[in-house]
């Protein structure tokens, strides 16, 4: 499963709308769901932290995403990669770094979960061969 | 270093090697098949109780960050600020 890193801040806001729904989301990890994600999640995850909270807070959770995430399923955001993931932006009508996340639920054939309503909307709307929900909604 | 020879590959999979080769950075088909190889290892990853335990523990240690975000957090929603971020609004 690919979490967009929205979910793991609001996961963290405990007075965020669908809070407690994204902490049932990563209770799941790692018995139902092992995630897979782009390594551009810590910038997001701990850059938003540093901003908002605060730099320790954000290393503690630099290193708790790196207990989450196995080293396998980190998806280094290379040139590479990159380059393989815009095309993206135009089949999916989606923003730049939404197709990363989009990218790495795409190759794993896993599950797209994010807060951001329509992000999974336009992504819903062309038909994805992967399942892609809000956090709201997870069914699993 | 022993020689793999392939033959009757088909077009399709050879232009597919060829995109990945690009894609995966291989400078040679054996970057390119190790890689594959370790890949596919990756898609039936089993976690060893070690790691399960690691992921376990980082989730409860997420969930003791919440009071300390929660209260120290200043602006605007989660949402908003991955949108701001994201330069999905102005």
């Amino acid at each position: 499963m690919t979490l967009d890193a929205n979910v793991f801040v609001a996961f963290l806001k405990a007075d965020e709308a669908y809070s407690q729904e994204c902490v049932e989301i990563l209770r799941k990890v790692p018995e139902a769901f092992i995630l897979a994600e782009p390594s551009i999640v810590y910038q997001e995850v701990c850059g938003t932290l540093a901003r908002r909270v605060g730099v320790e807070v954000a290393r503690i959770a630099q290193k708790l995403l790196d207990k989450l995430i196995h080293p396998a399923l980190l998806v280094e955001c290379s040139r590479a990669f990159c380059l393989s993931a815009y095309d993206l932006c135009r089949r999916f009508n989606v923003y730049s770094i939404d197709a990363l996340y989009l990218k790495v639920a795409l190759d794993e054939g896993g599950i797209l979960v994010s807060l951001d309503e329509e992000f999974v909307d336009r992504v819903r709307e062309r038909g994805p061969p992967i399942e892609v929900y809000h956090a709201s909604e997870l069914p699993y | 270093m022993p020689t793999l020879l392939i033959k009757n590959v088909p077009e399709e999979l050879l232009r597919e090697l060829r995109r990945l080769k690009v894609e995966l950075e291989c400078r040679t088909w054996a970057e390119l098949l190790e890689k594959l190889v370790k890949r596919g290892r990756g898609g039936l990853l089993t976690l060893s109780s070690e790691e399960e335990r690691a992921m376990k523990e980082a989730v409860g240690e997420f969930l003791k960050l919440r009071e300390v975000v929660s209260r120290k957090w200043s602006g605007p929603s989660v949402l908003e600020e991955f949108r701001k971020a994201r330069r999905h609004e102005g």
